[in-house]
């Protein structure tokens, strides 16, 4: 009998302590005012892409602290999605269903933001990308933004100027498999051919593989090839630069996808990663009034350089809260609205979004060089 | 480089024989597959990890591999009162995968999700870069384990407890002190075992259930093979031996579909052996 109480309490503890959490949750989630605006974050904070998660969400701090300044209260529902898309489709669903949003800011993995953001689309939430870059994202609907280039076109031009202005011939891929590493791997080989090189070898490894040793020990195998292209998150990048120094791989000049570019990178590569050369999406110059004073206010609020991904989420914040406030605050409305933009100076860089609310633009070429990121000119 | 995929392979060989041998120990002397021993493979690099900036490394591999064997005493002594309460095996091994994946989200939300590697500098050099002196290690504790299964007290009660709990009671022999020494030599030796995958490869908290898999297979394959530890070294042997072909020709995840495909090619030799032992009786 007691035994049976026993488990009845556990219940009902159990039941009284989800609701108390729920409501808890509800409360920190519900508009102060009526000027508040209410926004989902999905972003992996926890997972291999933790880092980029981080920097994102520091973007959007800023940016939330900033319009606070000019008035502007901004609400972040903050959801975590790990590295799986499945959590970013759970936390899409939570943000929608549950918290009842009608703008959500993240999903920075591809796999997550193509399977979650054709329900942000059929539920007509507003749903803006601020890093993921496979093809095909903007056009799952009007609701779907991002203000990061496409895998595809970051690839293509990568490859030409491997080849043309690297002047490199015969390359072996290693790429993370998934929606991101096969984008990147696919487009990088197809233009690398298509302009006369030759890929040699181009071999997928799981995401949060920590044991490189035979994928290094093949492409040690590869005869006569001159480089090698890597496409993956920073854990992965730390393993295979352990194995790279480990085996000795000289002579080949390696390439990076932008998941490279990341403040950390000196640090945690180690001197294998001395010499990469890694392409990204052109940013303005230093004197770029915009970026500058983002670059200042990033560093003075949380005392590190700003990393892949705070820029574009910053700017992802300002540009929606821009167009709520400029609107009814629709997501049809804003949606509009965004497509109407025309050369906004973000921190990234003058956005325009196409009719599909993507973004083109160029690609900027860096080499790690003694610590630090040094321009390649194209 | 076909020699160097085979020194790969040995170097993983190593790993995986005290991993095989952890998962056994510690199975055999907690009564239950004990799935919990991935906490040990976690716990073992990450403590030394947090010791080793403050201690200095002898000392944080000292202090880690104490606290990895008490981890093992209070399993030990916690799965003993679960069974007095009338828990059966098949629950403690539920209970001990619920331990291990509120150790992985432990670890993962105290040292954060990312890989992290071990550096031991002795002289002046980096051993880590010395991988095949790692496996050396590893398999000369495995051969140890071998000596003392077949020679010593210990190992020969060990062997006679596998036969009759009851039996080797009835003659005296203080099973629970056998028990209790095989789980912890088993959670040492898991502890053993991540800090070396720690020093040779880098760790991450999600590889306390990616572990579990060496130590299912080589849990249900060792025996089929040869008794004792030397089962054990010959099912890890198995494990690289299917890997090796597969990373040569293949693209793919076979650290994790290579274990299994030793599991069903166990199976299936096994099932013929039966057939074939049953025509010949016939």
């Amino acid at each position: 009998m007691s035994r049976k109480i026993l488990i009845v309490v556990a219940c009902l503890a159990l039941v009284t302590i989800s609701i108390y959490l729920y409501l808890r949750n509800r409360d920190e989630a519900s508009p102060q005012n009526s000027k508040e605006i209410a926004i989902g974050v999905v972003l992996p904070l926890s997972g291999s892409m933790a880092e980029y998660g981080e920097n994102g969400r520091d973007g959007l701090i800023l940016a939330k602290e900033q319009l606070a300044q000019q008035g502007v209260q901004v609400n972040l529902l903050t959801q975590d999605t790990k590295d799986a898309p499945e959590a970013t489709v759970s936390a899409v669903r939570r943000l929608i269903d549950v918290e009842q949003v009608k703008y959500i800011i993240g999903g920075l993995t591809s796999g997550g933001v193509l399977a979650a953001a054709p329900y942000a689309q059929t539920k007509g939430v507003l749903f803006f990308s601020p890093a993921a870059s496979a093809p095909g994202i903007p056009e799952i609907g009007d609701m779907i933004f991002r203000n990061w280039q496409s895998d595809t076109l970051l690839a293509e031009k990568f490859a030409e100027a491997a080849y043309q202005k690297l002047g490199l011939r015969t390359i072996a891929i290693l790429h993370v498999s998934n929606e991101y590493g096969l984008t990147n791997a696919g487009t990088f080989a197809k233009s690398f051919k298509a302009r006369g090189g030759n890929v040699s070898l181009m071999r997928a490894f799981p995401q949060g593989t920590s044991n490189f040793r035979d994928l290094v020990t093949t492409i040690k195998s590869q005869v006569g090839i001159d480089s090698l292209l890597l496409a993956g998150y920073p854990d992965e990048y730390r393993g295979l630069f352990d194995e790279i120094q480990r085996q000795g791989v000289r002579g080949i000049q390696i390439l990076a996808t932008d998941t490279f570019y990341t403040p950390s990178a000196p640090t945690d590569f180690g001197s294998a990663a001395e010499g990469v050369v890694c392409a990204v999406a052109a940013k303005p110059s230093d004197d770029y009034e915009p970026r500058q004073r983002f670059a200042v206010n990033y560093k003075k609020r949380f005392n590190k350089e700003p990393g892949l991904v705070s820029d574009t989420a910053y700017d992802a914040l300002l540009l929606v809260a821009q167009a709520i406030r400029q609107t009814d605050g629709s997501p049809k409305a804003v949606s509009q609205y965004l497509l109407r933009i025309r050369d906004y100076q973000g921190a990234a860089g003058p956005t325009t979004f196409t009719d599909t609310g993507d973004i083109t633009g160029g690609i900027a070429l860096f080499r790690l060089s003694q610590g630090k990121f040094v321009p390649v000119g194209l | 480089m076909l020699t160097q995929f085979l020194a790969n392979s040995v170097s993983l060989w190593g790993h995986y024989a005290l991993l095989a041998a952890a998962f056994y120990f510690a199975s055999v002397g907690c009564r239950h597959f004990n799935f919990a021993t991935g906490l040990a493979f976690l716990a073992g690099p990450y403590i030394a990890l947090q010791i080793q900036g403050i201690a200095g490394t002898w000392v944080a591999l000292l202090v880690s591999l104490l606290l990895v064997s008490l981890i093992g005493y209070l399993y030990y002594e916690g799965s003993v009162a679960a069974y007095r309460r009338g828990n059966r095996p098949g629950q403690l091994l539920l209970i001990s995968l619920a331990v291990l994946g509120i150790s992985q989200n432990l670890f993962s939300a105290l040292f954060g999700p990312s890989s992290r590697k071990l550096v031991f500098v002795a002289i002046g050099i980096d051993m880590t870069l010395f991988s095949q002196a790692l496996l050396l290690l590893a398999l000369s504790i495995v051969g140890v384990i071998d000596i003392l299964w077949r020679r010593s007290l210990f190992g020969l009660s060990l062997q006679a407890l596998n036969e009759s709990r009851l039996n080797l009671r009835l003659r005296g022999f203080n099973v629970d002190a056998i028990e209790r020494t095989a789980a912890i030599l088993g959670f040492l030796l898991g502890g053993v075992a991540g800090i070396l995958w720690g020093l040779d490869l880098r760790v991450r908290p999600a590889m306390g259930f990616e572990v579990c898999l060496i130590g299912v297979v080589t849990f249900i394959v060792g025996p089929i093979l040869a008794e004792g530890p030397r089962g054990l070294i010959l099912a890890s042997l198995g494990i690289v031996l299917i890997r090796l072909p597969l990373i040569i020709a293949f693209e793919g995840d076979w650290d994790m579909a290579s274990p299994l495909l030793l599991l069903v090619l166990a199976s299936i030799v096994r099932s013929a052996r039966t057939a074939f032992k049953e025509r010949s009786v016939a």
